[in-house]
């Protein structure tokens, strides 16, 4: 069989998938494959995911780092390492979805990963344990600005990712 | 016994009914919470960790270093805050070059890793720092004759070299503390299937019902009458997540779901309104009465 180019350039990236029989045991317990729609026992998530489009493909997203892949991967091939490397190559590209955007961004400027609403402080006042105190995160934004994170943010803006 | 209290984003936000209730248990076995206000989002392991490893670290090395300051251990109630916690503790006292390039850019907003204390999430003082004897002495009414279903959560238990906690194929620490309450544990087929969280990140919401149609048919045919789970991100696919499935998918059954937090508070003595069941979008008659009854 012809790789597609993407393949090769992922097994270079990460040799470990060179160990790879494709013996689908990573599929079993892989909410990815069994639930996206369009997998089966000879298209599974990983093999798809490594081999057509790699970070364009928008399955890569519905992975949710559950681990057993890896757990449970006969060969020891660290599936999760090149799923995480090609979600963050895919990020820094802007191609992720505007959800996992958003929440970065909610993070970075207001130090929690979801907005406060006044239902979530009313409800808290009832129950008698303090209110939330939203405020700007100086901190996360500085390391935001050393890592590089906050070229990632600004750079997605102009792309307009999926949704 | 006294810890840092790590309560993360998820339950104070969304669900604070169930901070209030960890809060009250956890202080009835005699563990001391001590707030941090300087605490940030962890931040979340499945988005953030997946976007920016770096910065995600960089983060968390941040929050940890806050607990250090104080000579605490942490406490989380959340399966993501326990994974990215610990993963950053673990990987940056093993990796001193990382640690390094970590704390230069900690040292700009002016902190320092130093990699002194432990991170633990409650199921695991409870199981290990306090241990199930303990847990048995207050229980006041015991929960005789619930069948629960459990989850322990993926992001628990994996990656099992960081996490160190249970058995990712066979979970039986949350058995072991249902049992203590006196309820009873059901096996069921789909156990240690994620509970769908990502789908619900992206919007995935066709997937996301049939992933939660099969998981809760195999709790329901196995005759749970309700689930336990120590991860608000499990705890919200099995009780907004079922409301929404069952719609699609006509299911015939409810499963409330339960904080593990919320079930011993129930084994102690409280009612139903008091661990904020009322505040549950699925919610069963039948499961009630059996609470009220006791």
């Amino acid at each position: 069989m012809l790789l597609p180019v993407e393949y090769k350039t992922v097994i270079k990236r990460h040799p470990s998938l060179k160990k790879c029989l494709k013996c689908s045991v990573c599929h079993q317990n892989c909410i990815a494959s069994l639930y996206s729609g369009v997998y089966d026992l000879k298209n599974i998530f990983l093999f798809d995911v490594f081999t057509r489009g790699a970070i364009e493909n928008k399955n890569l997203w519905n992975c949710p780092t559950c681990d057993y892949c890896y757990e449970r991967c006969p060969y020891d091939v660290n599936t999760i390492e090149v799923l995480e490397a090609l979600k963050e190559e895919a990020f820094r590209k802007g191609l992720a979805p505007t959800s996992i955007m958003d929440q970065v961004r909610q993070t970075i400027s207001t130090g929690f990963g979801f907005p406060i609403t006044a239902y979530t402080q009313t409800l808290r006042e009832k129950l008698g344990i303090s209110s939330l105190k939203p405020e700007k995160s100086e901190d996360l934004e500085k390391i935001a600005e050393k890592t590089g994170l906050s070229g990632s943010l600004k750079e997605s803006k102009t792309k307009g990712n999926w949704k | 016994m006294k810890y840092a209290f790590f309560r993360g984003c998820m339950i104070p936000i969304k669900l604070p009914h169930i901070e209030g209730i960890s809060r009250k248990v956890l202080g009835n076995l005699g563990i001391e919470l001590v707030d941090i206000d300087a605490f940030t989002c962890c931040p979340d392991p499945v988005v953030f960790g997946a976007a920016d490893r770096l910065t995600w670290l960089t983060v968390a090395a941040r929050n940890i270093a806050f607990a250090e300051e104080k000579g605490l251990n942490i406490i989380t109630i959340c399966n993501g805050c326990s994974q990215t916690l610990r993963t950053t503790n673990k990987t940056l006292k093993s990796d001193p070059e990382l640690k390094g390039r970590i704390n230069k850019i900690l040292s700009e907003v002016g902190y320092e890793f130093l990699g002194k204390i432990e991170v633990k999430h409650f199921l695991q003082v409870l199981i290990e720092d306090l241990g199930v004897e303990k847990i048995k002495e207050k229980v006041n009414v015991p929960l005789n004759d619930l069948k629960v279903a459990t989850h322990i959560g993926c992001h628990l238990t994996n990656p099992s070299e960081i996490m160190e906690f249970d058995d990712p194929e066979d979970p039986i620490v949350l058995e072991s503390l249902v049992a203590a309450l006196g309820a009873e544990t059901v096996d069921y087929d789909l156990k240690t299937q994620c509970c769908g969280v990502s789908y619900a990140v992206v919007g995935q919401r066709k997937s996301l019902n049939m992933l939660l149609r099969d998981k809760l048919t195999s709790m329901n045919e196995a005759g749970a009458q309700c689930i336990t789970t120590g991860c608000p991100f499990c705890f919200q696919q099995f009780d907004l997540g079922q409301l929404l499935s069952a719609k699609e998918h006509n299911l015939g059954f409810r499963l409330p779901v339960l904080f593990y937090s919320q079930l011993l508070g129930l084994a102690m003595g409280n009612s139903l309104e008091e661990v904020g069941y009322t505040y549950h979008k699925v919610r069963d008659e039948s499961f009630e009465k059996k609470i009220e009854s006791r």
